[in-house]
């Protein structure tokens, strides 16, 4: 699947600027045709239309193999470890944030040992 | 006690420079809301883009098209069509982590934990003054424990502040390439999706505008003259975007981010007209992106 969509990508590559280039010679040349009758215009229109959803399909297909790229997931995968990174940055955080809790407690052993002594 | 505190207050600021995170709260919190806006418009133009191939898919199978049945809880079945799948969901997935880093940085930054930190910092002064209340006599010297304890619980917090000041500055100096190359990658994948949608919904509206001019039936003019408008509009809006401007905004607004992590003489605050900047460019294409034709 993945060396198909590559390989009709690069056809893709060799294509879409001719297929581009003729669509739009035809469009120009239907922006000109306002005496041409109906029937006419409507079947140059639906003529584009057409060409435009081939060209559809084929950069459709290139951005699919550039995102189907092994350097795309290998960015991913180290984005991902970023946010691995940050996530314990965040855990260090909640985890410095506890033993102040903790210290809490302690200030309250602490207190009661002064008051005992001072008793 | 005062003169003390101040002491701590003036030692702490020497010692910990930057000692809070407020200033990095807002524009974080900025930053992360344009990232979220850009994500949900890739996601809207990849969700156009799959609108099109279905449309294509339904005119290629029009003559064995088959309307399978309907259940309440497992949805439809169509013969012969399988729903689009996303030409980009590598991109996407990249766009997700993007949101993640931000997000990531928002909650490392978050008024919540400052709370607890500050209810924390609260537990010690109460357990101070609980001793205080049970010592009766001997409140003089229990007062001078307490102040002590105010303090400790004063400077804790400092510390946990810039703690806080410190792994956020670290976390976007040493992910600034990765980010930063994933707003360009996202940018041109962005640019490309939009005029791949915008050149083939050009041609359905053109064709539409000769269907229109064709028809001699009054029902259909109107139902053909109200979709044009809808079409045309929704192709305008669109085509009036350019995707790349949010993602060169959000490169711009990541770049005061490092800027204001990595130099002391330039400040989250000094960050923010570009950070807002970013926001409102990411929402403006999310706002144009939306529906298709």
């Amino acid at each position: 699947m993945m060396a198909n969509s590559q390989q009709f990508a690069q056809a893709g590559a060799l294509i879409i600027p001719s297929l581009q280039n003729y669509i739009n010679v035809l469009e120009a040349d239907y922006q000109n045709q306002t005496a041409a009758p109906p029937e006419t215009r409507a079947a140059m229109a639906t003529a584009i239309r057409r060409l435009r959803e081939y060209l559809f399909g084929l950069q459709n297909a290139q951005l699919q193999a550039a995102d189907e790229s092994e350097e795309l997931k290998r960015a991913i995968a180290d984005l991902k470890s970023a946010n691995a990174d940050i996530r314990s940055e965040i855990n260090s955080a909640k985890e410095f944030q506890e033993n102040v809790e903790a210290a809490a407690a302690i200030a309250d052993i602490i207190q009661r040992a002064i008051g005992l002594a001072l008793a | 006690m005062r003169s003390v505190r101040c002491a701590v207050v003036v030692a702490c600021t020497l010692w910990l420079g930057a000692c809070t995170t407020e200033p990095y709260k807002e524009s974080i919190s900025t930053f992360a809301k344009g990232v979220i806006a850009s994500q949900s418009a890739l996601a809207k133009l990849d969700e156009r883009n799959n609108e099109i191939k279905r449309r294509i898919q339904i005119r290629a199978r029009l003559d064995d098209l088959r309307i399978g049945t309907c259940e309440i809880g497992r949805g439809c079945t169509f013969e012969g069509l399988t729903p689009p799948k996303s030409t980009i969901p590598n991109a996407l997935l990249y766009m997700a982590q993007v949101t993640a880093y931000s997000n990531g940085l928002a909650e490392l930054a978050a008024a919540k934990d400052t709370e607890a930190i500050q209810k924390a910092v609260g537990k010690i002064d109460s357990a101070a003054r609980a001793g205080v209340k049970s010592f009766g006599s001997q409140v003089r010297q229990s007062a001078t424990v307490l102040a002590a304890l105010d303090l400790v619980g004063f400077v804790a917090s400092e510390v946990i502040e810039a703690q806080r000041v410190e792994a956020l500055r670290a976390a976007i100096i040493r992910n600034r390439y990765r980010i930063e190359n994933a707003i360009t990658s996202l940018g041109a994948t962005s640019y490309q999706l939009q005029g791949i949608v915008i050149g083939v919904e050009r041609g359905y509206l053109q064709e539409q505008a000769e269907a229109l001019r064709r028809s001699t039936d009054p029902a259909e003019q109107a139902r053909l003259t109200n979709e044009l408008s809808l079409q045309e509009k929704s192709l305008n809006e669109l085509a009036t975007a350019d995707s790349r401007v949010p993602f060169r905004a959000l490169l711009l607004a990541h770049r005061a981010v490092v800027r204001a992590a990595k130099d002391p003489t330039y400040s989250f605050t000094d960050a923010a007209g570009l950070l807002l900047d970013f926001l409102e460019k990411a929402q403006t294409l999310d706002a144009a992106v939306k529906k298709g034709a």
